[in-house]
């Protein structure tokens, strides 16, 4: 009975996971799909080669938001990780207001918060860069990365840290050696979220990128808002696709209840 | 061969009573000193003073003579094994034991070669590729141990190195720290809460209670010369009479017994349990004692006496031939009392 159960549970979730992909698949290839038709009328691969083509920009759109949502993810796991240790090894006095502080981001509208920051950066001439871009990312990207980070940490033995500094490791060889071997599926797990959250960027990229700097879901709208849906569908799957080779790759270190989190972020 | 001296060593801890109070303690070169102290009396704490992992208020550390007080722990020369041998788990064994070697710059075969030899010391010769999951407890601590003498150390700590191991591997993993001792002749600590580990290991205890020395001396003195009754409690002493000193005659309302030498301020005198006999006639420093149960203990036999109010505990290898609340005599030999 339970593994009948069990059996059950990993189908609805493969079916949860794989059924959007179903329609997008089909309007990729459809010229006529009308209702009250269960298929297409018409097929043709019109979206696909357009969106290929030289016309659609899409070279640019994936370079660049490669280049972000990388270097967004490497900054917010450098700066998420002395904050996670802090917050997952110490006890102190305002710990509560500072997680909550942390998770702020996540809760506030990133437009409310992109309009007071798009002033500053205009100042400092971040406006309309790549690098602007890659900055306000860390917004939502760090509380992630932070909070992970702070979880691994908090099952981390230091005395390990301790142990290897007797044994003649100085500060650099503990962290080189012991600390981030130690951590280091928590930091893929945690790089793995502010990458997907950092490619799924929409508005922030938009308000700071001025239209300068093309992302890949800018491309994406702009043709869903022409109603375009063969490049639309086409573009999508483009789209998905690095976020479910990232799950992939990364799933090992995925373990349980985390597994399925990670599995509806992808989407 | 390091001589480690503490000289007024001050330790406290915010909101703990975690704490050491200007201590002093020289342990000599190429000795194994157990620092010997229930949970909360500072020897970890001193151990992780000598390593370097932690920094005293106030007082001054010495390595012969030459203070390391701001020597970092990485090159003090003092390598400490934790309790819980903290065998880095996502290393090979040979690659732990190589660990201290890799961290001075030590080429990659040398070192490889090393750890070889010292795994083989520990008798783990060929377990250099195994992953320390795949080991036992008493493995994964040779291996800890491997790794610190592997860096030649001047000062080997050792946090417990018996406490989680059973009767058996006791027993082995106290000869191997021994022998490795021995051979390297590495002025060695031992911190432990268990009086046996440090009985069994070490050449000169020093035994703490609440941050402070009370005894310094060779392990069979705190058996035949405790210093207070703390002390003979701890090491498992039970037979505490009350009285007073005159000269060597010792008064208690149950008779008078003669000590060894007189001493002033005593107000109890204690005696092993093995060390009361069944008087063979009436003498001086003897007792009419009933027996109130007699357990066989598989090694030996132990018995208690009821003297009036008075509890009392003996041990015997052979059994009595007395049977339960009969009375004897039993005797205090004199040389193996000791006031407080």
């Amino acid at each position: 009975m339970k593994r009948f159960s069990k059996g059950v549970a990993i189908a609805l979730i493969i079916f949860g996971v794989l059924a959007p992909f179903i329609p997008l698949l089909i309007w990729s290839v459809a010229r006529r799909w009308y209702f009250p038709a269960i298929l297409p009328t018409e097929w043709s691969l019109r979206g696909w080669s357009y969106a290929f083509s030289n016309a659609s920009r899409l070279p640019q759109a994936l370079r660049q938001s490669f280049a972000v949502s990388t270097t967004a993810s490497l900054l917010a796991i450098l700066i998420g990780m002395p904050a996670g240790r802090v917050l997952g090894l110490y006890k102190f006095r305002g710990k509560t207001l500072v997680e909550f502080l942390i998770l702020a981001p996540t809760i506030v509208p990133a437009f409310a918060v992109v309009m007071g920051i798009h002033v500053l950066f205009i100042r400092y001439g971040l406006a309309d860069t790549l690098s602007g871009v890659i900055i306000v990312h860390l917004i939502p990207t760090l509380p992630y990365v932070t909070l992970v980070l702070a979880g691994v940490f908090a099952n981390y033995n230091v005395d390990y840290e301790s142990q290897a500094r007797s044994l003649g490791a100085n500060t650099w060889q503990v962290i080189r050696y012991v600390m981030l071997p130690a951590i280091y599926p928590g930091v893929i797990v945690a790089g793995m979220f502010a990458f997907i959250i950092s490619w799924s960027q929409y508005l922030l990229t938009l308000m700071i990128g001025g239209g300068r700097v093309l992302t890949l879901p800018l491309l994406l709208f702009s043709f869903a808002s022409s109603g375009d849906n063969n490049v639309t569908a086409a573009l999508s799957i483009i789209f998905i696709l690095p976020a479910i080779a990232l799950l992939v790759i990364t799933s090992r270190y995925l373990t349980g209840r985390n597994a399925s989190l990670g599995a509806t972020r992808g989407n | 061969m390091t001589t480690v001296q503490l000289s007024s060593i001050t330790k406290t801890y915010q909101g703990s009573d975690f704490a050491v109070r200007n201590f002093d303690l020289t342990i000599p070169s190429g000795k194994i000193t157990a620092l010997l102290g229930p949970s909360g009396s500072g020897k970890s704490t001193l151990l992780k003073l000598i390593a370097g992992l932690l920094t005293p208020d106030s007082g001054d550390i010495t390595f012969d003579d030459v203070s390391v007080i701001s020597t970092p722990a990485e090159s003090r020369g003092a390598v400490m094994a934790f309790q819980n041998n903290l065998v880095f788990p996502w290393m090979s064994v040979g690659e732990n034991v190589a660990f201290g070697l890799k961290m001075r710059g030590v080429p990659k075969k040398q070192r490889q070669q090393q750890a070889a030899e010292m795994l083989e010391l520990v008798q783990l010769g060929g377990f250099n590729n195994r992953k320390p999951t795949e080991l036992s407890g008493g493995q994964q601590q040779r291996v800890s141990l491997a790794r610190a003498l592997v860096t030649q150390p001047k000062v080997l700590l050792l946090d417990e190195p018996l406490s989680n191991l059973d009767a058996h591997l006791r027993d082995e993993m106290r000869t191997l720290i021994q022998g490795l001792q021995h051979k390297f002749e590495i002025t060695t600590i031992v911190v432990t809460h268990d009086q046996e580990e440090a009985v069994i290991l070490a050449d000169q205890i020093a035994l703490l209670f609440d941050g402070e020395l009370h005894q310094l001396g060779q392990p069979s003195t705190f058996y035949q010369q405790p210093a207070s009754r703390r002390i003979a409690e701890f090491f498992g002493g039970t037979n505490f009479i009350p009285g007073t000193l005159i000269g060597t005659d010792f008064r208690t309302i149950y008779g008078d017994f003669t000590v060894r030498e007189p001493r002033t301020g005593v107000s109890h005198f204690t005696i092993r349990p093995e060390r009361i006999q069944v008087a063979q006639a009436l003498s001086a420093n003897c007792l009419m004692a009933t027996l109130v149960e007699s357990t066989f203990m598989g090694t030996h036999y132990r018995h208690q006496w009821q003297v009036e109010t008075l509890a009392l505990v003996s041990t015997s290898v052979a059994p009595l031939t007395l049977a339960v609340g009969e009375e004897t005599l039993l005797y205090f030999p004199s040389d193996a009392l000791t006031c407080f």
